[in-house]
């Protein structure tokens, strides 16, 4: 038992002592910390997990190949639960206290606005993943956004809608969060730009389980198409609802719709809906095949669009670092000169206003499965 | 004139699950004047349950509704045995102490609750099966799906078996002389713990069977809870908070009010409506519609 018991600690000691010389040689000029903030708990948690295991994945690479010129990346996870004000904390704690060079989130807007009062006050650099218009319009100048907005999103929607599909008569369902009446604005917006107004515009919360009530005024409107712009778990519901209602119009949803396990939520009700989106596994491109080979042999599952904003957002940054080396300034000044940077989640071209995110995709569902129809140039 | 039997439908369906959240509420009040904060979470564990028993075991819907019944209503007495009754016995001479020990140890229960189900079922939504006919009803241009009978008809039928047992079996008698006057009914040989353990029990079991319900017509997902929560416990105040039948009312009046709403004004302003009868009847008429005002004497 003693013996058994000195081979261990003896074990013990050498391993750490081994991992130790490892991490020293890895440190040589330091480290360069990172933050991670999304939703890892709650009831969209789902992006926020991918974000987090599309950071890590990259992190992993990199660092398994002697880090960023000799310095390692040493992640921070902090988790939002979906709440502004736990967001706030969790990007106190990243910016104050773990002192991190840049965050990296969120997904979900409002949400990554708390956070950007912190990190702005910080003077660190924040990537946001987050889609509504407001993020790029506080003035702060370490604010980043790999993400297509909502405007060119809604844009690129409802043009597909009117000029491709035929469609002029559109009613708008929109949940009433941020990323809802951002989206409603933006389709508004684009509907104008054609001459066009909605037919009719509803709206709904996220808590809401019946939608049955906007569906059956959708029907009574005479609109010929249905822009939704929501999350998965009420987009999921809507659409499936519709379906039983007999509502027949088509249904041109907003990328938060299709995530997580949404197709598995509607089975058939899914089948025909449009989705205008910058990410899907079935883009035949050559690199984001690549990624979403690598995702399914690392985590034995699909990748969703959130994983490749996250994929994106981190090789950027990393690219910026081993370019002008480890300078907030100097980084982000960088990043907002990128021009046509090819990522997994569309074309990457810079703004003064950190708007890095061009183009998207129109995917349709199809035999259950998301087909790329449309690409924007 | 079809078009609106649709939205009183729909506002039945949703109003009878806020009558279920009313009662669940109105129950421990009526009989501990204690809010149960962990009545959402209760509310989510049936419609996790629901999905076990339904999709798991593949069990019917009305044999599924039962089983989730009895199992959420011995959950909720496990929590008035851990989570209520040692707090109420070292400090029933203390109640407004005992008020807020019970709101931090029922939000504690919530909290434990929501994050169990998470490692549990995960994170993600999980959809029921097909408990209910696809086919929709069809009344000339108007399309009901039959779920909304279904939920209705169940929650109703709950209220009545609920009311029948208050009414006419032992223990509820013996639940509503507690509820009524706790030291007269200890004297009349009442057991005081075991009228408690059965108000949570039953009060859980309602609860869940919302939850079952609001989770066959959607999915199941851990913050599902809160929503109703807040709708249910303003249905309850609307109809008087502890008041059985002032419950039901007031679930009813606030699901037909909503669909209303979205029905002839804007969805936009469904909640704003819901909450601001909230306000009024905190404000003007806090017993509710079908309590007495009460008059506290010193």
């Amino acid at each position: 038992m003693n013996r058994k018991l000195r081979t261990v600690a003896v074990l013990g000691v050498a391993f750490v002592a081994w991992a130790a010389a490892g991490i020293a040689q890895g440190q040589s000029g330091g480290e360069i910390k990172i933050g991670s903030l999304s939703a890892l708990t709650g009831s969209a948690s789902q992006p926020g997990q991918s974000q987090r295991d599309a950071i890590q994945m990259v992190v992993n690479d990199i660092n398994a190949k002697g880090g960023i010129k000799g310095q390692r990346i040493r992640l921070f996870i902090e988790d939002d639960q979906l709440s502004p004000t736990a967001a706030a904390n969790a990007a106190r704690k990243l910016v104050f206290q773990d002192k991190v060079f840049a965050v990296i989130g969120t997904p979900n807007s409002p949400t990554a606005l708390s956070a950007l009062e912190v990190t702005m006050e910080g003077k660190t650099p924040q990537i946001v993943l987050g889609v509504a218009p407001k993020i790029t319009q506080l003035n702060n100048p370490y604010v980043l956004r790999v993400t297509p907005v909502d405007s060119i999103l809604a844009e690129i929607l409802v043009n597909y809608a009117v000029k491709t599909r035929k469609t002029d008569r559109l009613a708008i369902l929109s949940d009433s969060t941020d990323y809802g009446r951002g989206g409603r604005d933006a389709a508004i917006a684009a509907l104008a730009k054609n001459g066009l107004k909605p037919e009719l515009s509803e709206s709904f919360n996220n808590d809401d389980q019946d939608f049955s009530s906007q569906i059956n005024k959708i029907k009574a409107s005479g609109a010929k198409g249905l822009v939704l712009w929501g999350f998965y778990v009420q987009g999921a519901r809507i659409v499936s609802q519709a379906k039983k209602l007999g509502l027949q119009i088509p249904i041109y949803a907003s990328s938060g719709v299709l995530q997580a396990n949404f197709l598995e939520l509607t089975g058939a009700a899914a089948e025909g809906i449009y989705v205008v989106s910058y990410f899907s596994t079935s883009d035949s491109s050559p690199h984001v095949q690549a990624f979403v080979k690598k995702w399914q042999v690392t985590y034995k599952k699909e990748a969703d669009p959130v994983a490749g904003l996250g994929y994106d957002a981190i090789n950027l940054l990393v690219r910026a670092i081993e370019k002008v080396g480890p300078d907030r300034d100097k980084v982000v000044a960088e990043l907002k000169a990128t021009k046509d940077y090819l990522g997994v989640t569309g074309r990457k071209t810079g703004s003064p206003n950190g708007e890095l995110g061009l183009g998207g995709i129109v995917v349709q569902i199809k035999g259950g499965k998301p087909e790329t129809i449309w690409r924007s140039e | 004139m079809l078009e609106a039997l649709q939205q009183i439908a729909s506002g039945l369906a949703i109003g009878s699950v806020y009558a279920l959240v009313a009662l669940a509420f109105s129950l421990t009040v009526r009989a501990l004047s204690q809010i149960n904060f962990a009545t959402g979470e209760l509310f989510m564990l049936g419609a996790y349950l629901g999905v076990t028993f339904t999709a798991t075991l593949s069990m019917p819907l009305w044999a599924a509704v039962l089983a989730t019944a009895v199992s959420v209503s011995i959950i909720g007495v496990g929590f008035e045995k851990i989570a209520y009754q040692p707090l109420f016995r070292a400090n029933s001479n203390h109640p407004a102490r005992l008020h807020i020990l019970i709101i931090c140890s029922t939000i504690g229960t919530s909290i434990f609750l929501q994050n169990a189900a998470m490692l549990i079922w995960g994170a993600q939504a999980l959809p029921f099966p097909n408990v209910f006919d696809p086919e929709p009803i069809r009344l000339g241009s108007v399309i009901m799906p039959v779920e909304y009978l279904w939920v209705t008809g169940v929650a109703v039928f709950l209220m009545s078996v609920l009311n029948l047992f208050l009414q006419r079996t032992w223990i509820g008698k013996g639940l509503r002389a507690a509820a009524q006057d706790r030291e007269t009914a200890a004297l009349m040989g009442v057991g005081l713990a075991a009228a408690d353990s059965w108000t949570f029990g039953v009060s859980a079991g309602v609860s869940a069977v919302g939850g079952l319900l609001i989770g066959a017509m959607s999915f199941a997902y851990p913050t599902m809870g809160a929503a109703f929560v807040l709708k249910g416990f303003t249905a309850a105040i609307i109809g008087g908070l502890g008041s059985i039948r002032g419950a039901i009312l007031g679930g009813f009046l606030l699901g037909l009010a909503e669909s209303l709403v979205i029905a002839f004004v804007s969805s936009v302003y469904k909640d704003v409506v819901a909450f601001s009868l909230l306000l009024v009847f905190l404000q003007f008429r806090p017993s509710g519609l079908l309590l007495k005002p009460v008059e506290r004497r010193v």
